[in-house]
C-alpha cells in the first residue's frame, strides 16, 4: 500500500497575546506532537470533541495554516519546504469539502461559475469547455442540466452538499478532506450524501480524510480511525479495532456517550465523563486525559506522558495501561 | 416511565398557523394535535422545516407577527393558551412552562455575572424576599443543576464557563420558578457527546426528582430512545405517528417514521447502501394536497392524493395518520 499523506510530529501553536502592550504570554498548543499516515484509496476517520484540533490538523495538511514544526509528506513531497507555485500545483491534489455548504459556495455565482472556479485557477481551458465538464460533475454527483444557472440559495442543503463536492472533484484530486460533511444535514438527506461519497470514492478510486463528531458516520464509512483529544492523537487502528474493542479510555467513554437507536445490553451501561475538555494553552500533565479518566491508576498518569505505542498489528494506542507487544 | 393514567397537563388540538410572507402564505402547522401527561417526557421529532419549533412558540404566544393562529386549542392545567389574555399568558409563560433552547450562549446575557441573572429571575418570582434570601435560592438551584461550586459559580460572567457548564446554569434558571412544564428545544445538539450524557443523566434525574413534565423536541432519534417516554413524528406541519418508544423504535408503522428510522447511519450497515426517503420536503406555501407525505410515499395509493388521513389509534397508545392502516382502524371510527 502507498502512503499519500505522512505526517511526522506535527505540532501548529497558536500564540497568545495579552496586556495593554500585547506581549506573547503562551501558546495554545491546537495540534501538538501529531503523527500519522493515509495510505492511498483508503477512508481515514478522524474524530474528537470540539477543540480537540482534528480541523487545525486538517488545515495544517492543506497548508492553510502553517504549522510550527513537523513534516508533511504529501504524495512524497514535503509540504512544508516547497514554494508557492509548486505548493499550488500539490493544492490540485487536495480539495475539502466544509460542514455548511452555504457558507462554501458565493451566494452571487450560479452553480456554474462555482464549479468553474478550480478550473480558472489551475487550468487553461475554453469557457465552452468549462460548461461542458461543470455539466458532467453535476450529473457524477446527481444533479441535472437544470441546476446549472441556479444560485446557492436556491438550492436545498443537500444539493448544496453536492455542488460543494462537485467542485472539489473538479480537478480530479487524490485526496478530499472531508470535514464535518453531514454535520448540517437531516437524517434522511445525511444517507444520501453518504451513499454518494462512498459511490464516488469507489468508482473514483479517492482518498478521504473524514473529519467529524459523528460515531456513526466514520464506523458506517471508515477504514481507519484516529481518536484526537486535546491536540494529540491517544488512538489509531481499523474501523473494527477502534469500534468494537475500544483501548483507549477516552474512545472507550467516546463510544458510550452516544445515545443509540437500538443499544444492546452492554451500551446501556454507560461511561459518564466528569467535567470537559481542559484548555490547550493549558493543557494537563502527564497523560492529558488523566483529569477526566475512568481508569486512572496512579501517579503515573499524572506525571508522565504515555507515548504511542503499538499494541497489536497497526494499532497504536497512547496510555499507561497498555505494555508495548 | 410515566403512568399511563397520569393526569392530563397539556392537551394541543387541531392546532393550524400559517406565516404571512412575501412570497405566499406558509402553512405551517396543519392541525397538529397531542397530550402531555405529568412526570411524562414527550419527544417531538421531525427534520428541519417540519414545525416542531412553531408549534411550542404558538403555544407560548411567542409567534412572531407575521404568524396567525387559525385555530386550534393548547389546555395547560385547564387553561387555553391561545386564547388566555396576553398578560395572563405571561405569569404562565416562564413561571409553569420554562424553556431551554439549543445554544446555552445566546440565551444568557454576556454583560452580567450569573448571580445576577438568577437574582433578576428570582426577583419576579419572589418579589417578597431580600437580596440575600434570593442568592441562597440561587445558591440551590444552581446546586439541582449539579453544578460544582455554585458560590464561584455566580461570580463568573457566561463566557467563562464551558458549554456544558452553560447549558446547566440555563437549566437552573428554568428551574428557578418550580415549573410543571419544560420545554427543551434540542437541548444537547451545540455539545460534544461526552458533555451531552453528562446533560442527559441530569435532565433524567431532574424529571425523576421534582415529577417534571418535559417535551423534548430534537432530530435526534438517538436521544429520543434515552429520555422519552413517548415520541410524536411530525411531517410537513402534521403529526403522523404518536407511540410509546418501544413500540416506534420496534414497530414503526407510518412509511415516514420508517423512511426516517431506516435512513440512521450505523457501523451495523457497513457495506451496505444507505436507505433514504425519496425526494424533497415539500415546500409549505404550496404543500401536496391530501396526505403530505404522499409524494414521497413508496406506498401511496389514489385516496392518498385526496383526503389527508387522520390520526387514528391502530392499537392501544398507538396512533397513526396514514390509509394504509388495517381496516379495523378505521371502522372504529
Amino acid at each position: 500500500m502507498t502512503q499519500l499523506v505522512d505526517v511526522q510530529g506535527l505540532k501548529v501553536y497558536f500564540p497568545i497575546r495579552s496586556g495593554a502592550i500585547p506581549r506573547l504570554t503562551g501558546y495554545v498548543k491546537a495540534v501538538d506532537d501529531v503523527t500519522l499516515n493515509i495510505n492511498a484509496g483508503e477512508v481515514f476517520g478522524l474524530v474528537g470533541e470540539s477543540g480537540s484540533g482534528k480541523t487545525t490538523l486538517a488545515r495544517a495538511i492543506l497548508r492553510l495554516v502553517t504549522p510550527t514544526s513537523g513534516q508533511i509528506l504529501f504524495d512524497n513531497v514535503d509540504l512544508l519546504k516547497i514554494g508557492k507555485s509548486e505548493l499550488k500545483r500539490a493544492r490540485e491534489h487536495m480539495q475539502v469539502v466544509f460542514q455548511n455548504p452555504f457558507l462554501s459556495l458565493n451566494p452571487r455565482m450560479t452553480v456554474r461559475n462555482l464549479i468553474a472556479e478550480p478550473f480558472k485557477a489551475h487550468r487553461k481551458i475554453s469557457e465552452e469547455e468549462i460548461t461542458q465538464r461543470a455539466l458532467r460533475l453535476l450529473k457524477l454527483v446527481g444533479l441535472s442540466e437544470e441546476h446549472l444557472w441556479k444560485y446557492s440559495i436556491e438550492l436545498s442543503g443537500g444539493q448544496a452538499q453536492r455542488v460543494c463536492i462537485a467542485r472539489a472533484l473538479a480537478l480530479e484530486p487524490k485526496l478530499v478532506i472531508l470535514d464535518e460533511p453531514t454535520s448540517s444535514l437531516d437524517v434522511s438527506v445525511q444517507a444520501q450524501i453518504l451513499n454518494l461519497l462512498k459511490e464516488l470514492q469507489k468508482t473514483l478510486g479517492l482518498t478521504y480524510l473524514l473529519i467529524t463528531h459523528d460515531l456513526g458516520v466514520v464506523e458506517y464509512i471508515a477504514d481507519r480511525v484516529a481518536v484526537m483529544y486535546l491536540g494529540q492523537i491517544v488512538e489509531v487502528g481499523t474501523f473494527e479495532q477502534v469500534f468494537r474493542k475500544p483501548a483507549h479510555p477516552y474512545t472507550e467513554a467516546l463510544l458510550s456517550a452516544v445515545p443509540k437507536v437500538d443499544p444492546t445490553p452492554s451500551e446501556k451501561q454507560r461511561i459518564i465523563l466528569g467535567g470537559s475538555i481542559p484548555s490547550p494553552a493549558n493543557p494537563p500533565s502527564g497523560c492529558r486525559f488523566h483529569t477526566r479518566c475512568h481508569k486512572y491508576i496512579g501517579d503515573v498518569c499524572r506525571d508522565v506522558e504515555p507515548p504511542l505505542i503499538m499494541i497489536e498489528g497497526e494499532r497504536r494506542v497512547g496510555c499507561h495501561l497498555y505494555k508495548s507487544s | 416511565m410515566a403512568s399511563k393514567t397520569g393526569e392530563m397537563l397539556l392537551s394541543v388540538s387541531d392546532l393550524v398557523v400559517q406565516f404571512h410572507t412575501l412570497d405566499g402564505v406558509v402553512h405551517a402547522l396543519n392541525g397538529v394535535g397531542f397530550d402531555l401527561r405529568r412526570g411524562e417526557v414527550l419527544g417531538l421529532v421531525g427534520e428541519t422545516g417540519c414545525g416542531k419549533t412553531a408549534t411550542t412558540l404558538a403555544m407560548l404566544r411567542l409567534l412572531p407577527e407575521n404568524a396567525e393562529i387559525v385555530q386550534g386549542h393548547a389546555y395547560f392545567e385547564g387553561r387555553d393558551l391561545l386564547t388566555e389574555p396576553p398578560h395572563k399568558i405571561a405569569k404562565i409563560r416562564g413561571r409553569k412552562i420554562s424553556m431551554i433552547f439549543q445554544d446555552p450562549a445566546s440565551s444568557m446575557n454576556p454583560l452580567f455575572r450569573i448571580g445576577t441573572q438568577l437574582i433578576d429571575v428570582l426577583k419576579e418570582y419572589y418579589p417578597e424576599r431580600g437580596e440575600k434570601e434570593l442568592e441562597s435560592i440561587a445558591h440551590e438551584k444552581l446546586s439541582m443543576a449539579e453544578l460544582p461550586d455554585p458560590a464561584s459559580v455566580m461570580r463568573l460572567f457566561p463566557h467563562e464557563l464551558s458549554g456544558g457548564m452553560q447549558q446547566r446554569v440555563i437549566m437552573a434558571i428554568a428551574l428557578c420558578s418550580s415549573p410543571s412544564l419544560i420545554i427543551a428545544d434540542e437541548p444537547t445538539t451545540a455539545l460534544d457527546v461526552t458533555i451531552q450524557a453528562q446533560i442527559l443523566a441530569l435532565l433524567r434525574k431532574l424529571k425523576e426528582a421534582l415529577r417534571l413534565s418535559v417535551l423534548l423536541i430534537t432530530h435526534n432519534l438517538g436521544l429520543v430512545r434515552e429520555l422519552c417516554d413517548r415520541v410524536a413524528i411530525m411531517y410537513a406541519g402534521s403529526i403522523v405517528e404518536v407511540a410509546d418508544v418501544q413500540q416506534v423504535f420496534r414497530n414503526p408503522k407510518h412509511p415516514y417514521t420508517r423512511g426516517l428510522l431506516s435512513s440512521i447511519v450505523s457501523g451495523r450497515l457497513r457495506g451496505q447502501t444507505l436507505h433514504h426517503i425519496h425526494g424533497m420536503v415539500p415546500s409549505l406555501i404550496n404543500p401536496p394536497s391530501g396526505c403530505r407525505f404522499h409524494p414521497r410515499c413508496p406506498y401511496a395509493i389514489p385516496v392518498c392524493k385526496d383526503r389527508a388521513p387522520e390520526l387514528l389509534e391502530i392499537e392501544p397508545g398507538h396512533s397513526v395518520a396514514c390509509f394504509n392502516m388495517p381496516k379495523e382502524a378505521w371502522w372504529r371510527v
